[in-house]
């Protein structure tokens, strides 16, 4: 967990500094992106967004002010808000993503070999679904 | 070099942050409806439980702990709040403050260690062989965590 703590440290320290955007910010861009385009509901975000709620909802409303996604209230549904990726949070996530995607391999992937990579990737995915 | 990471990378980098996500909440929804304590203070106690004498200064708390100092502030409140910890002057110069394990923290400790343990064994542990265990501390050593990382168990 500390080891985790450490990487989650340096990584977000990087992002801000390079990029003035945190680890959750940043994960929550990923994850709009990924979406191709589609709006996402806060709750239908991944497992690795955000440590807690709290953090979470500041995270987004951080974003939301700098103009990198949109946020809007669903009329329909109580409480539920919809996350728009907009074209500067695209801009900002793709230049973020060299940053980050070389830091992963300097911190994390370097410490293991492709095959133990492998077996890394098997064992989480045990993990998740126990 | 790629920028891309691909399949096996990513496999391992997003699982990592997955199952940290996963066990981090459960693990402490645990501690939290069991013995009254976050992962955050299960941490320092098992720390200064560890140290010589049971006490550690603040500063050097905070940094094992990777915590901002008013967050690990408004921890060791609430610790000595709950009376697991003390706050006495630094013993050695008595300059600045360290945390001292009480009686009542190490008891707590105690009973959330047996929690904590049966916890990591059965959502962490359980799904690997010993040859996937010793890989993983190996991956951990690299990585700089120790063999004691994993939620300080």
């Amino acid at each position: 967990m500390r080891a985790h703590a450490r990487l989650f440290l340096d990584f977000g320290e990087h992002l801000e500094r390079q990029h003035r955007i945190s680890m959750d910010g940043y994960a929550v861009l990923v994850a709009l992106d990924e979406a191709g385009g589609k709006k996402l509901l806060m709750q239908d975000l991944p497992l690795e967004v955000a440590s807690s709620a709290g953090v979470f909802v500041k995270s987004v409303e951080r974003l939301a002010k700098d103009g990198l996604l949109t946020s809007t209230e669903v009329p329909s549904r109580t409480c539920a808000v919809e996350l728009t990726l907009t074209d500067s949070g695209r801009e900002r996530l793709d230049a973020a993503r060299v940053t980050h995607r070389a830091d992963v391999r300097m911190r994390f992937l370097v410490c293991a070999t492709g095959e133990e990579q492998e077996i890394l990737g098997r064992f989480w995915e045990r993990v998740l679904a126990a | 070099m790629p920028t891309r990471l691909n399949a096996r990378e990513l496999g391992a980098w997003r699982g990592f942050l997955r199952v940290h996500a996963l066990l981090w909440r459960d693990l402490e929804a645990s501690l939290e409806a069991r013995h009254g304590i976050s992962l955050g203070a299960y941490d320092v106690l098992v720390l200064l439980d560890e140290a010589p004498g049971a006490r550690l200064r603040m500063s050097e708390l905070a940094g094992a702990v990777l915590m901002s100092s008013g967050g690990f502030t408004r921890l060791a409140d609430r610790l000595c709040g709950e009376g697991l910890v003390a706050r006495e002057r630094a013993s050695s110069d008595g300059r600045g403050f360290e945390l001292v394990l009480t009686p009542a923290g190490r008891e707590r400790l105690e009973q959330a260690r047996q929690t904590h343990r049966a916890d990591v064994r059965s959502r962490f542990l359980k799904p690997l062989d010993s040859r996937e265990q010793e890989l993983l501390g190996d991956i951990w050593e690299r990585l700089g965590g120790g063999s004691q990382d994993i939620g300080s168990v």
